[in-house]
């Protein structure tokens, strides 16, 4: 078990290693913008032409550094930079075995598929979500360079939230890696899909359909009051091992 | 040792979509037997060895591994085999001895210093990464890992290929000693003088039937013997001595009789001929792959 999560986290270290460093930059960036975007909101809100990040900038407005954080880090930065990295990292799970004809190598070995699939999702689950925690909990520190701070608590169960969605999309990722015979297709169809459902949560009348609608300000601002969306995260959770298990079934079966 | 036999193919058939590349096929091998499957490109020999390990699951029959199903109990079937795939698409970003280390890892008794024993034999470098080798120091590295392993059965398909004399001796020399230690060989190849150098026992397989199995010699000996005639004039079939059992093959000045007779009374009925030559060729599997596959063969 070990010798394979080392082998396959070997491959993903640098990858993982350029997703925190966007992740930080990215978050560092938006703290320290904070206090003229704060000076701004007005001015700013009136150039939205979308009613959904119309109403993003008024919960700024409202309730101030919180929401404007969770926006930044949470639905832009980690859902942005996370789905890219699960596109990235995740996509050749399986499919890059069948890409680069190595699977024959690998499945004759004597450890079971099953094992192989677990061990490598686990692998890709901890590179994408450790990231998350380590930059928010770094914004902890931060943020009181822009007179700010961030409560513990709130942070790391909106981290803990966001880790339950991405786990989501790692296991469809990894489901599509199991059904596809070319990495890049699984990478293009995860991408399609998250652009799709962010466009969709741009049109009125059905972004609560959306994916995003699960991820939006409003969902991190009743984490910040202590209320945790325990069945929606259940949700994703649930969903993941839902998808990781017919990705089991379906590399039982596959043949190479 | 067990009392099983070390692989059995019991009645084993399988087709992909409408085509069927196995038929009914069956094959006993003992523990510390070298067993070598030869066969034109189709005939059905990868699909043979990837049956015993899980890589594709028979439609029919069953494959056995040391008395363990290889389809029911492919994991435990695995433990047991140390397999070299003919395909030498690796993962590339690792080191030869990482790469190495990292295939025998999976089995319970891997002996990863004779592995490294064999890299350094045939001249593989350790620390170079995968990508910068040439595609026979990767077959290398697969047979070494195969090898290391330590499973009591070696099954290597294509492990020849690509070798350059020296490197098939030793790895022929390696899997004597290995058979000499109780462990057991079966491999594919189309190298035919290394399966007759090596191997206790040959099974030619055409069109996913095994259509002659023995020992080397026996089946040598079986189809006959081969005289290459070369005449200093033309002439046609009609003109050339017949015997029960006697075939020719040619044309003009060129001809090649496969007989079963003995070479004295062979010679003394073509003594008539324009002989400007004569090349008797010693019994091979040469020409029992010849005979068996003819045209199919090229």
């Amino acid at each position: 078990m070990m010798v394979l999560a080392r082998q396959y986290a070997r491959g993903l270290l640098w990858l993982t290693i350029g997703y925190f460093a966007i992740l930080e930059a990215a978050m560092v960036a938006a703290i320290l913008y904070w206090p003229k975007f704060r000076d701004n909101t007005p001015a700013l809100a009136k150039l939205i032409p979308f009613q959904a990040l119309q109403d993003l900038l008024t919960a700024v407005q409202q309730s101030g550094y919180w929401p404007y954080f969770a926006i930044q880090q949470w639905f832009k930065g980690c859902s942005l930079f996370g789905v890219a990295a699960i596109a990235f990292m995740g996509s050749g799970i399986i499919a890059r075995e069948a890409d680069q004809r190595t699977a024959e190598f690998l499945f004759s070995r004597p450890v079971s598929r099953r094992t192989v699939l677990r061990v490598r999702s686990l692998v890709l689950l901890l590179a994408v979500v450790l990231p998350v925690y380590l930059s928010s909990i770094s914004a902890i520190w931060i943020s009181p360079l822009v007179d700010e701070r961030l409560p513990w608590r709130a942070t790391l169960l909106a981290s803990t939230y966001m880790a339950c969605f991405l786990a989501m999309l790692v296991a469809a990722t990894v489901l599509l890696s199991v059904l596809s015979t070319h990495q890049l297709r699984a990478g293009v169809i995860v991408v399609g899909i998250v652009l799709l459902s962010f466009a969709q949560y741009l049109i009125q009348g059905i972004d609560q359909w959306s994916l995003f609608a699960t991820i939006d300000v409003w969902t991190f601002m009743k984490i910040g009051a202590g209320e945790f969306p325990l069945v929606r995260s259940g949700c994703f959770v649930a969903a993941a091992l839902a998808m990781l298990f017919a990705a089991e079934m379906r590399l039982e079966r596959r043949v190479w | 040792m067990t009392a099983h036999p070390a692989v059995h193919f019991d009645q084993i058939s399988h087709a992909f979509g409408a085509q069927s590349v196995l038929r009914n096929v069956s094959l006993r091998i003992e523990p510390g037997e070298i067993v070598g499957l030869i066969g034109p490109n189709g005939a059905g020999k990868s699909t043979l060895l990837r049956s015993l390990i899980g890589i594709i699951r028979p439609d029919r029959g069953r494959a056995y591994v040391c008395g363990t199903d290889a389809a029911r109990d492919s994991l435990a079937a695995r433990r047991q085999i140390g397999y070299a795939p003919s395909e030498t698409a690796l993962y590339h970003q690792m080191s030869s001895e990482s790469l190495l280390k990292f295939a025998i890892a999976f089995h319970p008794h891997p002996a990863a210093d004779v592995g490294l024993e064999l890299l350094e034999a045939l001249g593989v470098p350790r620390h170079k990464r995968v990508s910068q080798l040439s595609h026979g120091m990767k077959r290398k590295i697969v047979f070494a890992q195969a090898v290391a392993s330590g499973g009591p059965v070696i099954v290597l398909d294509e492990p020849t290929e690509a070798l350059d004399p020296e490197a098939r001796r030793l790895v022929e020399a390696q899997l004597r000693d290995e058979a000499d230690r109780g462990r057991t060989v079966l491999f594919s190849s189309h190298d035919l003088t290394s399966v007759e150098r090596l191997c206790h026992r040959a099974a030619f397989l055409r069109r996913g039937e095994i259509v002659r199995s023995g020992a080397a010699a026996e089946l040598a000996a079986e189809t006959g013997r081969l005289l290459h005639l070369e005449l200093r004039t033309a002439v046609n079939e009609e003109q050339l001595p017949q015997q029960p059992g006697w075939q020719w093959q040619g044309h003009a000045e060129r001809w090649t009789l496969q007989h079963r007779d003995p070479l004295e009374k062979v010679l003394a009925h073509i003594a008539e001929l324009p002989l400007a030559g004569i090349r008797d060729a010693a019994g091979s599997l040469e020409e029992v792959f010849d005979t068996l596959y003819g045209e199919d063969a090229g």
